[in-house]
């Protein structure tokens, strides 16, 4: 219970500390309007009845307080470019929700089955999957997404090279068009969900309540899905949990590499374009994604393991 | 043996960094020539040789994963230890962990670099902020064990300073801090290849293993050695650090603090029960 209420304050906690550094940011590199928009011949107490209705001249902590007041409102305001941040988020946020979900759907595939089949220490199954996910570890995401691209597009023409259809354009046209990239996402993630929800059942598996189960005439199969599986389910969220939210620094490079609108790729481009407004908004946005699905996890948790309460 | 052998490995490539790497190199007219004898990887577009801009590009990545790595360590142990004085509630060290644990580090990195610029001290900071709270988390956890040991007990009674008895405490935090320092190394090399592949890490104008691998990517199929090469060496640089830390979380056998466990990436080594 403890654990739930301090994830909770988390949310909030990380939203102050982030939004001080993007305001920060923000006041510290964007320059005054108002020498763009008056004109240079204006006299000194125009300028300033001009930045008093704008509020510039107000203190820095009611600057900071009317900042967070219109993130929370969800105004993000607008891009270098002029263009609003919510539109732009509409637009986009679809894309990278749809790659993130398909991702997490193959990573849950491969993963698991794949942890029960491998239980055996020592065997093949065991040496052969230890040994793809110690290579998943060694090669950065974009790396591995630029190998899939030759391997699956160039080569054998399977599915698109780089761009996106949306779901207007058809179902299947669209899967095509994100499977790549979750797929990358999904490999690279799934080796380390599937190391570390096979140990959990390994563990679980030593325990005494599996050598009652084998007593019971268990077989080693039933023992493995049926007793030991609860027990290992915590590890599973938990592992499921942090790598969703390393999910976004993936989708990045992977949007990038296969030329994916989608909140990845603004994020990249705001940074070479050195949009202040806009990369902090959408860190802000990433840190408070993360910071409630670490909370939801949590309580997934407690729902799960009886041990945890109280 | 497994650790032996990616140990081996890391050195062979730190060798290589450091023997044939020339950051500063000459551009030629030979662009885009195949791996020959005179130049093993080939040339990149620029004319370029290959293999010492990849031994160069070698070389930056690995400091600056050092550099996060030491940062991380340095910084997350010293949080840690605020749990040492006295009263101090440790709920604000776990939450001020978990928050900064929130922030995702390619995500702030970016940020960073949109303030002003790539910049490797900007990649190494926010690089480091993620990973601070997780060995914030696993040194804070054995401090408070260490605490009420007896040597502990022993070290204030007889009146030895704080900074002797925290040199003593950092002694016993060394083994579970090791593993988390080479995952670490691992993960900051990937960050690192991935922010300078993206153009806002390391600045374009030193050579990493990411911007090469930028600068193949339009030629990816018709000169296939540019990729080919520095992926394999990055590939065999972190192969060589999965297997040390695969080394490591053989060994543990550890059965307290599941729950940090799922938190923590690789396991810790557990030096009770290796007795």
């Amino acid at each position: 219970m403890h654990r739930i209420w301090r994830r909770l304050i988390t949310i909030p906690l990380t939203m102050l500390i982030v939004s001080s550094l993007v305001f920060f940011a923000l006041s510290f590199s964007a320059g005054d309007s108002s020498s763009y928009v008056l004109s240079e011949e204006i006299s000194e107490s125009n300028v300033e009845d001009y930045r008093e209705a704008q509020g510039m001249s107000d203190s820095l902590m009611l600057r900071y307080l009317d900042f967070l007041w219109s993130f929370i409102r969800g105004e993000f305001g607008q891009s270098a470019a002029g263009i609003e941040i919510a539109t732009l988020l509409k637009q986009r946020l679809p894309v990278t929700l749809s790659i993130s979900l398909l991702a997490f759907l193959l990573s849950l595939l491969i993963a698991v089955p794949l942890s029960y089949i491998t239980l055996e220490k020592k065997s093949i199954g065991d040496i052969l999957s230890t040994g793809w996910a110690a290579l998943m570890a060694s090669l950065p995401i974009f790396l591995l997404a630029l190998f899939l691209v030759i391997v699956f597009s160039v080569w054998s023409g399977l599915f698109p090279v780089s761009g996106y259809s949306s779901l207007s354009a058809g179902f299947f046209k669209h899967l095509r068009s994100i499977f790549l990239p979750s797929l990358s996402i999904a490999l690279l993630h799934s080796s380390f969900i599937m190391l570390m929800f096979r140990r959990a059942l390994r563990e679980s598996l030593e325990k005494p309540y599996s050598l009652i189960a084998s007593a019971m005439g268990m077989s080693k199969h039933q023992r493995a899905i049926i007793s030991a599986t609860k027990p290992a389910l915590p590890v599973l969220v938990a592992v499921l949990a942090q790598s969703f939210a390393s999910f976004l620094g993936g989708s990045a490079a992977v949007e990038t590499v296969f030329a994916i609108p989608g909140v990845g790729s603004l994020i990249v481009n705001a940074s070479l374009s050195r949009d202040v407004m806009l990369s902090g908004t959408l860190l802000m946005i990433a840190a408070l994604f993360v910071s409630i699905i670490s909370f939801i996890a949590e309580c997934l948790i407690y729902a799960l393991d009886p041990r945890r309460r109280g | 043996m497994k650790r032996k052998a990616g140990i081996i490995m890391l050195i062979a490539i730190v060798l290589f960094s450091v023997l044939f790497g020339n950051a500063g190199i000459i551009e030629t007219d030979n662009r885009l020539i195949p791996p020959s004898l005179e130049e093993p990887f080939g040339t990149d577009t620029l004319g370029r040789s290959l293999f010492e801009r990849t031994a160069a590009g070698v070389g930056v990545s690995i400091l600056s994963a050092f550099a996060v790595m030491l940062f991380s360590i340095v910084i997350g142990v010293m949080l840690s230890f605020l749990y040492t004085l006295p009263h101090f509630p440790e709920e604000v060290i776990l939450s001020l962990s978990d928050s900064l644990k929130a922030i995702p580090s390619i995500i702030l990195a970016l940020f960073f670099a949109s303030i002003s610029g790539p910049g490797i001290v900007k990649m190494i900071i926010a690089i480091s902020i993620s990973h601070i709270s997780d060995i914030a988390r696993t040194s804070y956890t054995r401090v408070s064990a260490l605490l009420s040991e007896d040597f502990i007990e022993a070290e204030r009674a007889i009146g030895s300073s704080s900074f002797k008895i925290f040199r003593k405490m950092f002694r016993h935090l060394c083994p579970y801090l090791s593993l988390q320092a080479v995952t670490v190394f691992l993960s900051a090399l990937m960050a690192e290849a991935t922010l300078s592949y993206l153009g806002c890490g390391i600045p374009v104008t030193i050579p990493s293993l990411g911007s090469i691998l930028a600068e193949a990517r339009p030629v990816m199929l018709s000169a296939p050695w540019m990729i080919a090469f520095p992926a394999i060496v990055l590939g065999l640089l972190g192969l060589s650090l999965e297997l040390i830390a695969l080394s490591f979380s053989e060994l543990d056998t550890s059965s307290e603090g599941s729950h940090e466990r799922e938190l923590v990436s690789i396991t810790k080594v557990s030096s009770d029960r290796k007795a």
